[in-house]
């Protein structure tokens, strides 16, 4: 997982490995106790007060070599963005043994490299488990926290001292005294008691984690899945109600033809002086004609026709429920533009689209919509301009994915509008300002009667 | 794998280490002797401590359990040494112990060669005891045996597996007689035979 790199990972980092190595000198008095009581549990041979002494030592190792282990992971974190590399564990281990270098050379305590060893790939293998996620670092302490008191306690195991565990000065005080005390039996049992009490829960810590994490992404696949399923769903319904629409369309063909041979065989019967009837005729002859028209745009997606713009933009706002919305409409329409060569029946229904979604964000709050149409070098551009909420940046780049909606409807408006666009070989764009204005711009090519012929 | 590689290297770096101090500690065995034939000091005796461990106090608590006439005293100077007839020094550098006495290593250093020049002048005999120079093996700590060991009458120390080929030559070089025990309790029976 990526990392920001912000030079604030790399303040704290030196921040916290800075104070790390300061802990013996702020807890000089911590520290002096710890002798003291070493010494007063020596003098008055109790082994229960060597036992609260070590605890003692375990806290103040458990503060220093957390401190810096935990600044070590900023700073690792800052000069190497990708956490789960080989390099990261890398730099993270030469900083830590780096820090206890230090660390001996500033203060004469001599703490043995094998136990910060052996901490430092505990660590590393453990957070290999953990998920790189928002909470990484908080994990990352509790687990550190968990393996550093597990391993601190083998500085005092006796056996071990003869592998260079616990060479530090209070570490070896501790042991010669229990040795003289107990003859090594306190430490030797209860020191290796905690050590696997601490690394067992540091172990489960991890388990749990991990198998969290596997159950959150599961739960995200699932949903995702879920989502997908849904969408599918949807396109075989829509599909559905499209080819029974079609089929719905396509029979409305033979009433009407029925209509239009009966309407002729009533005509003929109506007296020449009739001129009302004569009328009423003319125009039922002529609806039904529009009908049969609007049937052939649905059911044959190529055919095209020349329709005014003005014809066009009254077609769509007639079927746009505008009544008592608190919108202004603008429409400006250059003389220049010739009439449009298109579908009627889908172009109107694109625009329908684009108009609609402007006007759900202003149906609350109220606003202007703007319809600009011109002529730019033999292209028909119209623009639509709302003064609504906009869009953000990050869901720009989606609006024209299926299924993809921020209102929660079916999110096959605008795709739909493209692929009439593009079916028109215009294009379709998008811009928005959130908090200010979104534009869509509509750009269709000027075609000739002649050429729309050929 | 790959992503194993630091980790595993970590842990072989750690058997490694381990391995090594394992091959160190099954070397040879030293034969010493037990205790001294005869004795060599009398009391009343001055315990006090080279580099101010708490191991004074244990070599105290073994005097004490010996019901020896003996005083802990862990920043005894060269002026006080005239009323004791034995010097006893506990060798070990402790950061923390001359934090707490409040001293710096460099005066601890030259309370102790003070105190051995005084020690050779008034010809009182010195009984040095180590209890955890294998553990303690800091050169702060090598520097308290050098210091004292040319002084030393009869050096008492903790066993080990393989001994510290310095410290062997320094006990050779300086002719010290030495017994090296198992445990710290063991220690009680060459240090009874420095008085008895």
């Amino acid at each position: 997982m990526k990392q920001q790199t912000h030079p604030f990972w790399g303040t704290l980092g030196i921040v916290l490995v800075f104070y790390g190595m300061l802990i013996p000198a702020l807890t000089m008095d911590w520290s002096m106790y710890i002798y003291e009581e070493i010494d007063r549990s020596l003098i008055e041979e109790d082994s229960g007060k060597l036992l609260v002494t070590a605890f003692a030592y375990i806290s103040r190792n458990v503060l220093m070599f957390s401190m810096i282990f935990f600044g070590t992971l900023f700073l690792t974190r800052y000069f190497v963005k990708n956490s789960s590399t080989v390099r990261f564990q890398i730099v993270y281990a030469i900083l830590s043994l780096m820090a206890v270098w230090a660390l001996n050379f500033l203060y004469a305590e001599y703490y043995a490299y094998l136990p910060q060893l052996l901490t430092i790939g505990f660590i590393l293998l453990f957070s290999t488990y953990l998920p790189q996620q928002r909470y990484f670092a908080l994990t990352f302490l509790v687990l550190l926290i968990l393996t550093t008191t597990s391993l601190q306690w083998l500085n005092l195991i006796p056996s071990l001292s003869h592998y260079g565990f616990g060479t530090n000065d209070l570490a070896v005080s501790l042991k010669t005294v229990d040795e003289f005390l107990t003859d090594h039996n306190l430490f030797s049992t209860i020191a290796l008691v905690f050590f696997l009490i601490f690394f067992i829960i540091a172990l489960i810590f991890t388990t749990l984690i991990h198998l969290f994490n596997k159950q959150i992404a599961t739960l995200k696949l699932y949903q995702a899945q879920g989502k997908e399923l849904q969408r599918t769903r949807n396109d075989l319904i829509e599909s559905k109600v499209y080819q029974e629409m079609h089929t719905l369309v396509h029979d409305l063909k033979t009433p009407l033809v029925a209509i239009e041979g009966l309407l002729s065989l009533m005509e003929m019967k109506v007296k020449a002086d009739d001129h009302k009837s004569k009328s009423y005729f003319s125009r039922i002859n002529q609806s039904v004609v529009k009908m049969k028209e609007m049937i052939s745009d649905i059911l044959y997606e190529d055919i095209r026709k020349e329709i005014p713009v003005e014809e066009l933009l009254d077609y769509v706002m007639s079927h746009l429920n505008t009544d008592d919305l608190p919108i202004d409409f603008e429409v400006h329409i250059d003389e220049a533009v010739p009439p449009l060569y298109v579908n009627k029946i889908r172009f109107s229904r694109a625009i329908s689209n684009v108009l609609e979604n402007s006007m759900i964000y202003l149906h609350d709050r109220g606003g202007k919509i703007k319809v600009d149409v011109t002529n730019q070098a033999n292209r028909t551009c119209i623009r639509i301009e709302d003064n609504g909420p906009g869009i953000d940046q990050a869901n720009l780049v989606h609006i024209w994915q299926e299924g993809f909606s921020t209102k929660n409807s079916s999110g096959i408006g605008l795709p739909f509008v493209k692929r009439v666009i593009e079916s028109h070989s215009g294009s379709i764009e998008v811009s928005s300002e959130p908090g200010s204005y979104t534009i869509t711009t509509i750009t269709i090519p000027q075609h000739s009667r002649k050429e729309a012929i050929g | 794998m790959k992503k194993y590689s630091i980790i595993l290297l970590c842990f072989v770096i750690s058997l490694i280490v381990i391995g090594h101090h394992s091959y160190q500690a099954s070397g040879q065995t030293t034969y010493m002797y037990p205790n001294l034939p005869a004795p060599i000091g009398k009391q009343p005796v001055l315990i006090t401590s080279a580099g101010q461990t708490v191991e004074g106090g244990i070599v105290q608590k073994l005097a004490q359990q010996l019901h020896l006439d003996a005083e802990y005293r862990p920043r005894a100077l060269a002026t006080d040494l005239y009323e004791y007839e034995t010097l006893v020094i506990v060798a070990g550098y402790s950061y923390n112990g001359l934090l707490h006495k409040n001293r710096k290593l460099a005066q601890e250093k030259e309370r102790i060669v003070e105190l051995m020049k005084e020690a050779e002048a008034e010809q009182v005999p010195v009984v040095i005891f180590d209890l955890d120079v294998q553990y303690r093996d800091y050169e702060e700590s090598w520097e308290f045996l050098a210091m004292t060991l040319p002084y030393a009458d009869y050096f008492i120390g903790k066993k080990h597996e393989i001994p510290p080929q310095n410290l062997m030559d320094m006990i050779q070089d300086y002719k010290v007689k030495s017994t090296f025990a198992n445990e710290i309790e063991d220690m009680k029976t060459p240090f009874n035979s420095v008085f008895r």
